[in-house]
């Protein structure tokens, strides 16, 4: 708030220690709950495959990061076609010859960046949704509640197939087209909470002090409700990884940006899905195992904010 | 404000705040379905319902009154933290009903409130010094290193020492005492001039009370604040303040000084809760009134004095003679014929009687078997007959035209009963004297 950031204030300081130490607090629910260390460890491990995926060149220390994926996953012919797994291709080969571990490799990039983009866009607008339609109440929260009762009658598949096929199927009008549909739970679910604080003293507190209902909005009630949009973002991210699978299942992937889902895909086209199945079971599984290491995370972290689910265990 | 000299009221009262025929009415059934359905509905619960009243600079002024009467809601629609429907606000002698923006800013720096709850008033996200601080970043008051040093004086201001052990708290650190103090750190920090504190001790150890109500005490002498305590606690109200308001059912029933409204009560409600108030010492020798009846639905206000369907010293109608407690039980069953609510069936079956007579009525409303005043009995036996005869509506005719009382009639004025205590009752309307024994 204050313009001067050379004097700290002393309670300031120790503020940011405290929220440390509460961070410290809700991760706490990880301990002794296997389920969710799975969860982190697995996401973990996909972060840094999908991140180092491919030769990362840093121009100005002139280095490069070799890549974690052993070939080019777009070069056709490294191997032979539709080789089974070998010491030289651990997974296999495609039918043009390209080598499936780069491919799966490769694709976990596009997985995370569909995932955390399209459920962070998604819990971003659906959080302010929620967040105004409680707060001002009245007409704003007649109108977009109805919006949302409508987006809540529309179908994902048909609605993202047809527009993708008007606007084009890039990463972005996929991303695009998940969001849309995505952020109608968490507006129904932050809205409702929001209501419940709206009414507690300590906002009227606030109002008696002359706060804006812009500060009272953000700084007072949102970081109550935050945990429950952190909750609805981890389950987003498996939803959008779903939507993103079954989307370039259909075709409607694009066709730049190699996925998981694109693979499969290719092996359906292909006519190898009989018989390539070390070229179909490796994306099958990351989305599977993806998905689920997402939710085992947001299972866990839901009892942060539903602190009855720790005695029931 | 300092240069502002509040409304001169008769030319002599200048009040700091002051209410002029506020109302405040909550709207039933304005969902849009029910509009819908049961098209637009004008019932309303009228919390407060035209109070007007004068809280003059540097005094405590106590507003007490029964669970639901609506002190709260005065209260807060008074400092716009609600927005009343109906009426006028002055603060420092300008009109703030309407205000808004720069207006409304400048009046939340002067007006600042405490909350019953402290276990709810405080944001468990914000830490004490936060929390503290953030009314001087809404006004954009100090440099940063004047806030900082504001906030720590506010907070031993308050009581907890030392401030820097307390700063980093989190709410949930602390007991129900210190988040009271912090709350009050809080309103201190804008040096306000005037404090609303909605009932501050009610929900608090009774250990604890004493010191948070000297903490009151104190600062409002050190700092010459206005304050309005809201409490159903009328020893607690007498101990802390000057004046007191006695609140029933949405209206101002009574205002005087607080050492006159507890030995001295005018206003009937006012005498029934005086004494409803336990005192420590067995020898005194002390009526206790007690009430009849439940407090009327707000959404269905009964008409004249809200308090006529239970006070116990409701005016006999003129040209009769009652003994009062037989009038008050008269009164009663006229109340229930009028409402066509008398089922002498339903008497005759719960008295196992053979059959049902005007006796067993008499009997279930504790109306004697004859009236002292023999023409009052006549007309309530005649009555009595009706409704045996299933003619309730003669009857209630019959028992409307002559046991007419002020009481349920017509708008009841304030009378100013001595030179400070004026109370809202027709046994102090001087132009129709009515005998009070």
């Amino acid at each position: 708030m204050s313009t001067d950031t050379d004097t700290t204030p002393q309670g300031a300081v120790t503020g940011l220690e405290k929220r440390i130490e509460q961070l410290r607090d809700g991760l706490g629910v990880f301990k002794g709950d296997r389920l969710g260390q799975i969860g982190i460890a697995l996401v973990l491990v996909f972060v840094f495959v999908g991140v180092f995926a491919r030769p990362i060149t840093i121009e100005f220390l002139n280095v490069t990061i070799p890549g974690l994926a052993p070939h080019d996953p777009n070069a056709r012919a490294v191997g032979g076609r539709l080789e089974p797994p070998s010491l030289a291709h651990p997974l296999g080969t495609t039918q043009l010859g390209r080598d499936v571990l780069s491919q799966l490799i490769a694709g976990t990039r596009v997985t995370l960046l569909v995932g955390s983009l399209a459920a962070f866009m998604a819990v971003f607008i659906g959080t302010n949704v929620g967040l105004i339609s409680a707060y001002y109440g009245g007409w704003v929260d007649d109108v977009l509640m109805r919006i949302t009762d409508i987006v809540y009658a529309v179908p994902f598949l048909p609605f993202a197939i047809v527009l993708v096929a008007i606007v084009g199927s890039s990463i972005v009008n996929i991303i695009g087209a998940i969001v849309l549909i995505l952020w109608r739970s968490t507006a129904r679910v932050i809205r409702s909470q929001v209501l419940s604080h709206k009414q507690r003293p300590y906002v009227e507190s606030a109002e008696a002090i002359g706060a804006s209902d812009v500060r009272i909005m953000y700084k007072h009630i949102l970081p109550n409700v935050l945990p429950l949009a952190f909750l609805y973002a981890a389950f987003a991210v498996g939803y959008a990884v779903i939507a993103e699978a079954s989307l370039s299942f259909l075709g409607f992937g694009d066709p730049n940006m190699l996925s998981w889902g694109e693979m499969i895909f290719t092996v359906y086209t292909a006519d190898a899905i009989r018989q390539a199945w070390w070229w179909v079971f490796p994306p099958g599984i990351a989305i599977t195992l993806f998905v689920m290491s997402v939710f085992f995370i947001g299972r866990t972290l839901e009892k942060v904010i539903n602190p009855e689910l720790r005695h029931q265990e | 404000m300092s240069e502002a000299t509040g409304r001169v009221v008769d030319g002599s009262e200048t009040y700091k705040l002051e209410v002029e025929d506020l109302e405040k009415h909550f709207p039933v059934n304005s969902g849009i379905v029910s509009r819908i359905l049961r098209g637009e509905s004008d019932q309303a619960v009228r919390a407060v319902d035209g109070v007007s009243l004068g809280i003059r600079e540097g005094e405590a002024f106590g507003l007490a009154g029964e669970s639901g009467c609506g002190k709260t809601t005065l209260g807060k629609s008074a400092i716009r933290l609600l927005e009343p429907t109906g009426g006028k606000i002055y603060f420092d002698g300008t009109e703030i009903t309407n205000a808004s923006g720069a207006e409304i800013n400048r009046f939340r720096r002067e007006a600042q409130i405490i909350h019953q709850d402290p276990y709810q008033s405080l944001n468990p996200r914000f830490t004490v010094y936060e929390w503290i601080k953030e009314p001087l970043d809404v006004h954009g008051i100090g440099t940063a290193e004047e806030r900082d040093a504001r906030v720590y004086e506010t907070i031993e201001q308050a009581g907890l020492k030392p401030a820097e052990a307390y700063a980093p708290e989190y709410p949930s650190e602390l007991s129900g005492g210190e988040r009271q103090r912090v709350g009050i750190a809080r309103a201190l920090a804008l040096e306000p001039s005037f404090l609303l504190a909605d009932e501050p001790a009610s929900m608090l150890d009774v250990s604890i009370r004493a010191s948070i109500l000297d903490l009151f005490k104190r600062l409002q002498t050190d700092l010459g604040l206005t304050a309005v305590y809201i409490s159903h606690d009328l020893s607690l109200l007498k101990h802390m303040c000057d004046r007191i308001g006695i609140m029933y059912l949405g209206e101002l029933v009574e205002v005087a000084p607080a050492d006159e409204i507890i030995n001295d009560p005018k206003h009937p409600y006012t005498q029934a809760l005086v004494s409803s108030v336990p005192r420590i010492d067995p020898d005194e020798d002390r009526e206790r009134i007690e009430l009849v009846g439940e407090v009327p639905d707000p959404v269905d206000m009964p008409s004249g004095c809200r308090f006529h369907p239970r006070c116990p010293r409701i005016v006999q109608p003129e040209g009769y003679d009652f003994d009062q407690d037989d009038w008050r039980a008269v009164v009663n069953l006229r109340r229930d014929v009028l409402a066509g609510d008398v089922d002498p069936e339903a008497i005759r079956r719960n008295r196992d009687d053979d059959e049902a007579s005007a006796l067993a009525i008499r009997d279930a409303y504790d109306v004697p078997d004859r009236l002292a005043d023999a023409a009052a009995d006549d007309v309530l036996d005649a009555a009595l007959s009706d409704v045996l005869a299933g003619d309730s509506n003669d009857a209630a005719d019959v028992l409307r035209r002559e046991f007419a009382t002020p009481c349920e009639s017509g708008p009841i004025e304030t009378h100013q009963v001595t030179p400070t205590q004026e109370a809202a009752c027709v046994l102090y309307d001087e132009d129709e004297p009515y005998t009070l024994e």
